[in-house]
């Protein structure tokens, strides 16, 4: 690309990016500028990088894999003076809870969720379907055939997540956690202690 | 962070979110090693929480039941001598409430990440935001559903199920379905009124379920609105002020 033309299609993604309220996806955005998703990154790195200095208020955000354009975060106070904007739409613990367990055994079935949570989810799970951060995807071939759910996009771009995969893994929280593994034995005086950040159980769980 | 909207409902539940939970603090309370929890100790400490309770709320307490159970069998189990062709059975036993305990621990950590996530995210604004439109009620919902509407609606729901089943065995009352829809709306404004019945399988249920509803809006605590005539129901809480009256008056009772 030519640096004229470079500087044309940068703006022309800045253009898309402005008006675009989901974020723009790397495969059809490339398509619609006519240039290759390299080189797509490379704008959007660009952009970033123009964003990145004080005088401006808004950055690109990478969420749901796509970018969008979002105000920065110092601004949010100002923002919500402005348009009269007092409430936080924060999620509850049981919510966060229910989720935390779809997200990493999707698909699930609502009884697969209690078992694990212990208490009677059935009211969690549909308001969480009617906020659309998880969706039904079909029905369990099992007695009763349950519905299964998984998070939706809607779930990624509700904590800015680009992925599934930004979320730790469960072997990274184990270790976290100094859970044991495989090789139990017991009166072991391995210490749980998980407000710490484990430190202390490194090496012991191996 | 606490959750704004919950933590201001007079409700027990808010304590503890379920016996895993309550086992939990009390492993973390007493700072004991999940790999080797004193058995007998934990089945006194936690009796005593699920007597605490039992006084505040009957039915809540129920669910606590099961857990306090395993623990008193876990318990005598560890009183007993040990006889070879049980030890490996009791091991198994204790195994598994430990499992229990970790996978539970594993999304509460995982919930604790996504509470810092999300509150990290709540700051960045986008134009227009869809997440924002989610949250709050759209405007188009304003045309009132009166009666006709939602037996409409309801009877519209019922021939798209043809998955449901009638067990006789099943008695639901109105008064659970109450409890049930305030519990739905505890984390939201509104719902959409299909939305409501789509864990349902019985058409009982689903029937006492629309009961529940309608006693709802005829006390005032619930409102239902349409986009237009005949578009889609949803069901807002009225106001916070009866909405919470009523949830604290359901559950000292």
């Amino acid at each position: 690309m030519s640096e004229s033309k470079s500087m044309q299609v940068k703006a022309a993604l800045e253009a898309l990016l402005f008006v675009s309220a989901n974020p723009l996806s790397s495969s059809l955005t490339a398509e619609i500028l006519g240039i290759t998703e390299d080189e797509l990154s490379e704008l959007l790195a660009e952009l970033a990088e123009d964003y990145g200095n004080d005088s401006r208020g808004i950055m690109l955000e990478k969420v749901a894999g796509g970018s969008r354009i979002v105000t920065k975060p110092v601004y949010d106070e100002i923002i919500r003076e402005a348009f009269q904007h007092n409430e936080t739409k924060k999620l509850s613990h049981a919510a966060l809870e229910t989720l935390a367990i779809i997200a990493y055994r999707q698909p699930i079935t609502t009884p697969e969720v209690e078992e694990i949570r212990g208490v009677d989810s059935g009211g969690v799970i549909r308001s969480l379907l009617d906020k659309k951060l998880i969706k039904i995807s079909g029905r369990k071939k099992v007695v009763g055939k349950p519905l299964i759910y998984r998070t939706t996009k809607d779930f990624l771009m509700h904590f800015g997540l680009n992925d599934l995969v930004d979320l730790p893994s469960m072997e990274e929280f184990d270790e976290l956690m100094g859970y044991r593994k495989d090789e139990r034995t017991l009166f072991d005086d391995n210490v749980d202690d998980n407000s710490n950040s484990g430190e202390k159980n490194e090496g012991k769980t191996e | 962070m606490i959750d704004s909207e919950c933590s201001s409902y007079p409700v027990v539940t808010d304590i503890f979110e379920g016996p895993l939970d309550l086992l939990l603090h009390l492993i973390r309370k007493h700072e004991i090693d999940i790999y080797d929890i004193p058995i007998a100790d934990i089945a006194v400490q936690y009796n005593k929480y699920l007597d605490i309770l039992r006084d505040i709320d009957i039915d809540m307490a129920g669910e606590y039941l099961v857990m306090a159970a395993t623990l008193v069998y876990l318990k005598s189990k560890s009183l007993l001598p040990d006889r070879e062709e049980d030890g490996v059975a009791e091991d198994d036993e204790q195994e598994e409430l430990v499992r229990n305990i970790e996978e539970f621990q594993r999304y509460q950590a995982v919930a604790d990440i996504l509470r810092e996530k999300e509150a990290s995210r709540t700051v960045l604004w986008s134009r227009p935001d869809p997440l924002a439109e989610q949250f709050a009620p759209p405007q188009s919902y304003n045309v009132d559903a009166d009666l006709l509407d939602l037996v409409e609606a309801f009877r519209e729901l019922l021939k798209d199920r043809t998955d449901l089943v009638n067990l006789s065995q099943e008695e639901f009352s109105v008064e659970d379905k109450i409890i049930e829809i305030m519990d739905f709306l505890k984390d939201s404004k509104s719902v959409n009124f299909r939305n409501i019945f789509s864990e349902m399988k019985s058409k009982i249920e689903m029937i006492v379920l629309f009961l529940a509803l309608l006693e709802l809006i005829k006390l005032g605590v619930i409102r239902a609105y349409q986009s237009r005539k005949s578009g889609e129901i949803r069901i807002y809480k009225k106001n916070e002020e009866s909405f919470q009256k009523t949830i604290g008056e359901e559950g000292n009772e």
